[in-house]
């Protein structure tokens, strides 16, 4: 009996250890890889922030600084500020699964002995964590991204996110100043922004430092960092890139097609420009149905006005220019030395005409970029940088900074004044325990108040 | 692996069809009669128990049948009468009369894993459906077959086009994401009956559900011939599927072909010609031109489409593009009847031939069929060649094999549909009455510059669209089978049975040079799709049966099952063509390709089990212990069991003219497996979209991108658990005249698969979960019986009777409803905690507290509610089939009536018909209407005080009617009844003297002849998505249904 039952029980077993073999070694996908290689994250993070910095919060932020006016369809409702909690879902998973989620993974699973493309990865979370922190506030990032093993991740304050970013940036600037000899693989085509020219990531990384140092008022850092970029012309420019096939186009020219109307120029940065007669405006703007440059007037859903022009729509957008940098100069220096604040604000608007229109415009300099130790004023300097950086997301951020232009608020606007910051996403107050929500979009983020 | 198991099969089925053992013999001869009626008995099979040694009665009742030496007893039996096993004596006739069996207590029931057991020891309900009653609607599809003739089971075709899906639910809906159809199991073998593999297949740069325009694919149950089928067993709870584990959660339709039969070779002939006609479309007005719009309304300027002299679109001498509206100015001419002009009379044949014969212990069964179908629709059209041998061989008194072998070629031209360019509804529907789609001549819908002649430039002429835009599906398909079964002891049976199903699925679809449909416009495309599934199946049964004592007997079956199936499939894009009409991919200027493939294996050891006490109680037990490739790593194997009793009341009480009854009850869990890989985490080749457009993705600028998959790998997945409870009672009264069954079950299914949302901040936006819990709880009941019975009439009677009750019951946490999957933005399909399943989701009226509409005193119509929600359940509240037959000497006349009540449909089509001024209701457009309801304020809040702003009616079809209103408006009640069968036969009564032909039958039958329903659509049994998807009650420019005369007649010889 005792024998038939050790029989019986080795049978199952074995039995049982076959059932197991048929079965296992079935579960890994053919389709899609479980590893990948930091060249294919490289391109994707790019990628992914090329459509976090050209998508729908660069349009919205044009819409609320009335660069641009919301015209039609959904757009109607960002001009009136009927901007809720699902209308930036989207957005919201693209800085944290696409963006910071593939900068982590590549710097944690594929940077070890590849200093330069942890470099890289590490100056693309800077900007992935800086336009979460600028448009949301306190936002998650020393818990974020880690799957799940934290479902709930805590949301860290501006401040320390903003400090986080100045951390990183310098880590970037000693990975990627690494000698070539020290990486493994080294960064090539798959780094669609400058092609792994390290030098150029140190430079635009010092960049950003000093962007981040200016927005919380450190003119002192500022102004060392950029003295590190020591950018000298819109060469060294940090510029999303797109192509002409159907998966590579130009932000704002795939939206223009897709949705002719939804959105034109805004009438007072229309009127600002006309009244300087600023040769940027052919370039920025269309002509209008009849013939003329003009913007809708804020709350009027005006979809005859011009739209926007070729200046948007080419293949390079800027994320960090040079002319940014000599704005951030002239800033950096205003308090202490007028004069070179003067000069560097001069050279930062004729940098942006050059760059904009291809050619010098005297009679423009002549009235706008010609400013002196006596006539700077740090309106002068708000006011040409919002123009200068038309279409990018840090306009929303300076305006809010500098409070210049002075804007009147959308008489049919949802709310009395305009928005100065992003709600908290749906799916972060549904999901995350630990999500820090606000929806009041007059609640000033922490370096604004 | 794989090509071992295949040469394994191979060796298998060539031994089915292995020696032929001849021995002496001696011929019996006789005549059989009806007990009752003195009548000769037709049809009766006569068999020598334990070989495959049989043949049929004639008409005459007389029969031959060759017995082989040493047979001792003889085995007559024929549905509906009481078996009988005659013992062989010194003579060679045998005549011998045969009582009906009134009750049906012998009968026995295909149960899972082929096991057959007697009906009457079971402890769940079972549904018998025959072979006859598959056919008896003229129906090509298996599945479709079915529909109305069971009680539990619900059955959604897709309208009137040769070789469109049909989709089957049994007790409702159990899983959110997974397939909610039962496994489709052939001689115990189960086969695949998906609508074609397209897992992953298609464009990834195609972001939105397929299955919402494009062409509606077939169910691939669509292969197998019916008239191969003897008889259907539906397995409709848990308590029943139980054995066959995860994928038994949505229970199993058991089919049985017929088998292989010994003796002289008989023939049967059966031929069957279809005329099918569109039996409803949307009512159109006859008054009105082309012209106006949604927005300004009713035009005094006839709009007509007009290409210029040049016969070409978008030259210098275009007059106009034309328009969708049908608000222009009344028709000064007749109206232009382009929907009769477009639809014509469908022709099917259907043809079967089959020949049984064999020898004392070889024996088999052959058949050839061919179904040719043209639809309604021109150059619409499905045909199948089925070839099927079946083989039965005594190798030895205990060796036994039986195998079976079908090769089926399927296909044929399927049409656009639904919400799409070139779909044929959408263009043709919305054509205003002043514009002649069709022109003079073969190809009259060509401009003289070959360009189609579109009543609206960007919609695609549908007579072009059924000529240029067409999608060619080919299917080549082996499915085998073969079953050892070795008896070393009287009492002990051993039983392997291996199965395949292996097919390649083909289809090209293009699309002309002229049409819209393709994404960047009219500049031609075309589409090659491949896929190859094969799936191997394996059981091993070892059954014993003992008597444990006087009272009390046992049986047992223990046995393993292993399964591997294999879906690979290539997707290719050619855009751009290059010489108009010649499709080949070097002809296009811009290429895409895509692959996708997919193995999953389980393994699975299991039980079944019964006791029978003193002919009166009944226990039944089974375990399935099962192992999965699709499970999570942290637990690969699950059991699943299940317990039934039957007591047979009757054996204990008497009750005055109860003849028979029986009480069931039976618990069991079975499951729904997990997808393919969702366990771990990948990478993926992402794509970057914001809403508004195509978004960012790869090849871009040259370089190729991977992130990590958003959604996490869940390591502890297991599969969806369906726990099912029923109650059952069988009662026959008057010996068996009135009969009545009814069932009760609840079902819980529990760890539903859903995709759960988590914060986009932990780096992923979701999780792969066992997180949902659904209730399905509902009533089958069969009444049945004869009220007239006679020796030259009979008059039987059956209905049934179907209620399901589902709710969602728990979603994830925090979560509260969910996307079944990505449908349209007006109108979605929805699991909502607390409302049932597949809950139609879209925009509502705002209303007041009273629950009046509130109109908006600017403009005089309703204000549409901020908020989307629950608008309607597409399922119905119960469904009822009433069957009447009535024999009269050789006459038989039968009646289906269906019933369905509720079940919401969006009619999408009439919704948008009415926004266009096309629907006939429109045509009192230019008198005056007061909405009811009450004024609102500025914020939209009632006044109080009733609305009387009177508006002009035609704002009132666009705005309210139309689809500009509120998606709720255009959701109506599919409700019908219909006479889904009318049938008459007439049987010649052959004598045997005449040579040759031995049996002779001619029917007529009719489909569908008439349909009553407030539906104000095409035929509501409809479904724009098929049965591959959980979505169901869209009708957006869903293809027409059909009625259909059908004439056959069947010849034995």
């Amino acid at each position: 009996m005792k024998t038939k039952s050790l029989i019986a029980i080795l049978t199952a077993g074995l039995v049982m250890s076959g059932c197991n073999k048929f079965v296992e070694d079935y579960d890994v996908s053919p389709n899609s890889p479980v590893e990948a290689n930091a060249a294919l994250l490289t391109t994707n993070a790019q990628v992914a922030l090329f459509a976090t910095y050209g998508g729908q919060l660069a349009r919205t932020c044009g819409i609320w600084t009335q660069q641009l006016a919301g015209t039609d369809a959904q757009m109607l409702d960002h001009e009136a500020y009927r901007v809720f909690e699902g209308d930036i879902q989207n957005e919201w998973d693209g800085i944290y699964a696409d963006g910071i989620e593939t900068c982590r993974d590549l710097i944690d699973n594929y940077g070890a002995g590849n200093p330069h493309y942890t470099g890289i990865a590490q100056v693309l979370e800077a900007l992935y964590l800086g336009v979460a922190a600028d448009l949301w506030g306190d936002v998650p990032d020393s818990e974020a991204g880690k799957g799940i093993e934290n479902l709930n991740p805590g949301f860290d304050a501006q401040e320390a996110v903003i400090k986080h970013i100045q951390t990183l940036l310098s880590s970037a600037i000693g990975n990627l100043g690494q000698a070539p000899e020290a990486n493994g693989l080294l960064p090539g085509g798959d780094d669609l922004i400058y092609g792994g020219d390290v030098a150029a990531w140190t430079k635009a990384a010092y960049l950003i430092k000093a962007r981040y140092a200016m927005r919380i008022g450190d003119a002192a850092g500022a102004k060392t960092n950029l003295t590190s970029a020591g950018m000298t012309g819109s060469a060294d420019d940090m510029n999303a890139q797109f192509g002409s096939a159907g998966t590579e186009l130009n932000t704002w020219f795939a939206f223009e097609t897709a949705r002719p109307g939804y959105i034109k120029m805004g009438a007072p940065f229309m009127d600002a420009m006309a009244a300087n007669s600023d040769p940027r405006i052919p370039f920025y703007a269309a002509v209008d149905t009849g013939g003329i440059y003009r913007g809708s007037i804020i709350g009027t859903g005006d979809i005859s006005a011009s739209a926007i022009g070729s200046y948007l729509q080419g293949n390079t957008l800027p994320l960090a220019s040079y002319v940014e940098s000599k704005f951030l100069e002239a800033e950096a220096l205003f308090g202490s030395d007028k004069a070179g604040a003067a000069t560097a604000y001069n050279d930062a608007v004729k940098a942006s005409v050059m760059q904009v229109t291809g050619a010098d415009d005297a009679a423009f300099e002549a009235l706008v970029a010609s400013e002196t130790v006596a006539t700077i004023t740090m309106d002068k300097i708000y006011a040409q940088k919002h123009v200068a950086l038309f279409g990018q997301i840090e306009v929303f951020n300076e305006w809010r900074r500098g409070d210049i232009p002075a804007l009147t608020v959308n008489p049919n606007g949802s709310i009395p004044s305009i928005p100065v910051r992003f709600p908290t996403a749906l799916e972060e107050r549904l999901y995350n325990t630990n999500a820090k929500v606000v929806s009041d979009l007059t609640q000033k983020v922490w370096w604004d108040n | 692996m794989k090509s071992k198991l295949y040469s394994l099969f191979l060796t298998c089925l060539f031994l089915g069809f292995g020696q032929m053992v001849l021995g002496q013999s001696r011929a019996i001869s006789g005549k059989i009669t009806d007990g009752s009626t003195q009548e000769p008995l037709a049809g009766v099979t006569i068999q020598v128990p334990n070989t495959n040694v049989g043949t049929i009665s004639n008409s005459d009742g007389s029969y031959n049948i060759t017995v082989p030496e040493g047979s001792t007893t003889l085995r007559y039996s024929f549905i509906g009468y009481k078996s009988l096993d005659v013992a062989i004596a010194a003579s060679n006739s045998i005549n011998l009369t045969m009582e009906e069996d009134v009750m049906g207590l012998d009968m026995v029931a295909v149960t899972a894993l082929a096991v057959k057991k007697e009906v009457k020891s079971l402890g769940y309900s079972t549904e018998n459906v025959s072979g006859d009653a598959l056919t008896s609607s003229g129906e090509s599809n298996v599945i479709q077959g079915l529909a109305a003739k069971t009680a539990g089971v619900q059955v959604i075709g897709s309208g009137g086009t040769p070789g469109t899906s049909s989709k089957i639910l049994i007790r409702g809906n159990s899983s959110f994401t997974r397939s909610n159809e039962p496994l489709v199991v052939i001689d115990g073998v189960p086969i695949d009956n998906s609508q074609g593999n397209i897992n992953g297949s298609g464009a990834s740069d195609y972001p939105f559900n397929a299955g919402l325009g494009g062409v509606n694919s077939g169910n691939r149950g669509m292969d197998i011939n019916p008239d191969d089928i003897e008889s259907v067993t539906i397995l409709k709870g848990p308590a029943a599927a139980a054995l066959y584990g995860a994928r038994a959660g949505n229970g199993a339709i058991i089919y049985t072909t017929k088998r292989a039969k010994g003796g002289a070779i008989k023939a049967m002939w059966t031929s069957s010609v279809e005329i099918s006609q569109v039996n409803k479309l949307p009512e159109v007005q006859e008054k009105y031109s082309g012209g106006g719009s949604p927005s300004s309304g009713p035009s005094a300027n006839e709009v007509l489409a007009d290409w210029g002299p040049d016969g070409a679109w978008f030259t210098a001498d275009d007059v106009s593009l034309g328009t969708s509206y049908s608000w222009g100015p009344e028709l000064t001419g007749a109206p232009i009847d382009n929907i009769g002009n477009f639809f014509q009379n469908g022709v099917s044949t259907n043809n079967n031939l089959s020949l049984t014969g064999g020898s004392a212990s070889n024996s088999f069964r052959f058949s050839l069929g061919r179904t040719n179908q043209s639809g309604v629709i021109p150059n619409s059209d499905w045909n199948r060649t089925s070839l099927r041998l079946t083989a039965n061989s005594n190798i030895s008194k205990d060796f036994k094999v039986t195998s079976s072998i079908n090769y089926v070629k399927s296909g044929g031209i399927r049409v656009q549909n639904g919400s799409n360019l070139a779909g044929v509804m959408l263009t043709l529907m919305r054509t205003p009455r002043n514009f002649d789609l069709m022109g003079s001549g073969d190809d009259g819908y060509l401009t003289s510059a070959g360009y189609p002649r579109n009543a609206f430039y960007a919609y695609d002429n549908p007579f072009y669209s059924v000529n240029h835009n067409t999608n060619d599906e080919n299917t080549d398909r082996v499915m085998g089978n073969v079953a050892a079964t070795y008896s070393p002891l009287p009492w002990l049976d051993i039983t392997y049975r291996l199965g395949a199903d292996v097919y390649s699925n083909r289809r090209q679809q293009r699309f002309g040079i002229h049409s819209w449909q393709p994404d960047p416009g009219p500049v031609g495309e075309m589409e090659e799709f491949v896929n190859n599934f094969s799936q191997i199946y394996g059981d091993l049964l070892i059954s014993a049966q003992k008597k444990l004592s006087d009272n009390l007997q046992g049986n047992v079956t223990i046995g393993n099952n292993l399964w591997h199936t294999n879906s690979k499939d290539i997707y290719a894009r050619g855009r751009t063509m290059n010489v108009p009409d010649f499709y080949s991919m070097s002809n296009f200027t811009e290429l895409y390709a895509g692959n996708y493939e997919a193995t999953t294996r389980t393994a699975a050891l299991f039980l079944d089990g019964g006791l029978e006490y003193k002919n009166w109680m009944y226990l039944n037990f089974t375990g399935r212990n099962e192992w999965s490739s699709t499970f999570g790593e942290n637990q690969n194997n699950f059991f699943y069991p299940s317990v039934n009793t039957s007591i047979i009341l009757t054996e204990l009480i008497d009750i005055p003219n109860l003849s028979f009854g029986k009480l069931r009850l039976g618990y069991a869990e079975s499951g729904i497996s997990p997808p393919a890989y969702s366990s771990r985490s990948y990478y993926i080749r992402d794509n970057f979209t914001d809403g508004f457009t195509g978004g960012l993705g790869y090849p871009y600028l040259g370089q190729n991108g991977f992130g990590r998959s958003k959604v996490i790998g869940n390591t502890d997945l297991k599969p969806e658990r369906q726990l099912g409870t029923e109650i059952g009672l069988d009662l026959r009264f008057f010996t068996g005249r009135l009969n009545l069954d009814v069932t009760y079950y609840s079902q819980k299914s529990v760890d539903i698969l859903m995709s759960q949302p988590v914060s986009a901040s932990s780096g992923y936006t979701n999780i792969y979960a066992n997180a949902g819990e659904m209730t399905n709880k509902g009533w089958e009941i069969t009444a049945g019986g004869s009220p007239i019975k006679n020796d030259n009439f009979r008059w039987d009677i059956t209905a049934t009777f179907t209620k399901n009750v589902n709710e969602v019951t728990k979603l994830a946490d925090g979560v509260d409803e969910i996307n079944i999957e990505t449908a349209f933005s007006s109108i979605g399909s929805f699991a909502i905690v607390g409302d049932p399943y597949g809950a139609l989701y879209g925009t509502k009226w705002k209303r007041a507290e009273g629950g009046e509409l509130l109109i908006n005193q600017s403009n005089g119509l309703p204000i549409i509610d901020a908020e989307r929600g629950n608008i309607g359940n597409p399922f119905p509240d119960w469904l009822m089939n009433i069957r009447n037959s009535f024999t009269y000497k050789n006459f038989r006349l039968s009646a289906l009536l269906d019933i369905r009540q509720g079940g919401d449909i969006w009619a999408g089509t009439y919704a948008r018909l009415t926004r266009h001024g096309v629907t006939a209701i429109t045509e009192d457009r230019n008198e005056t209407i007061v909405i009811e309801g009450m004024a609102a304020d500025a914020a939209g809040e009632s006044t109080g005080a009733a609305n009387t702003m009177e508006i002009p009616k035609w704002q009132y079809y666009v705005n309210y009617l139309g689809d500009f209103g509120a998606t709720e408006q255009a959701v109506y009640d599919g409700s019908w009844v219909r006479l889904r069968e009318l049938s008459i036969s007439y049987d010649f009564k052959i004598k045997s003297d005449i040579p040759l032909i031995k049996a002779l039958n001619v029917y007529a039958t009719g489909r569908n002849l008439w349909l009553s329903t407030d539906y104000p659509g095409v035929d509501p049994e409809t479904s724009l998505t098929g049965s591959g998807s959980n979505v169901s009650g869209f009708d957006y420019f869903n293809n027409p249904g059909t009625k259909s005369y059908i004439f056959g007649i069947k010849v034995g010889f």
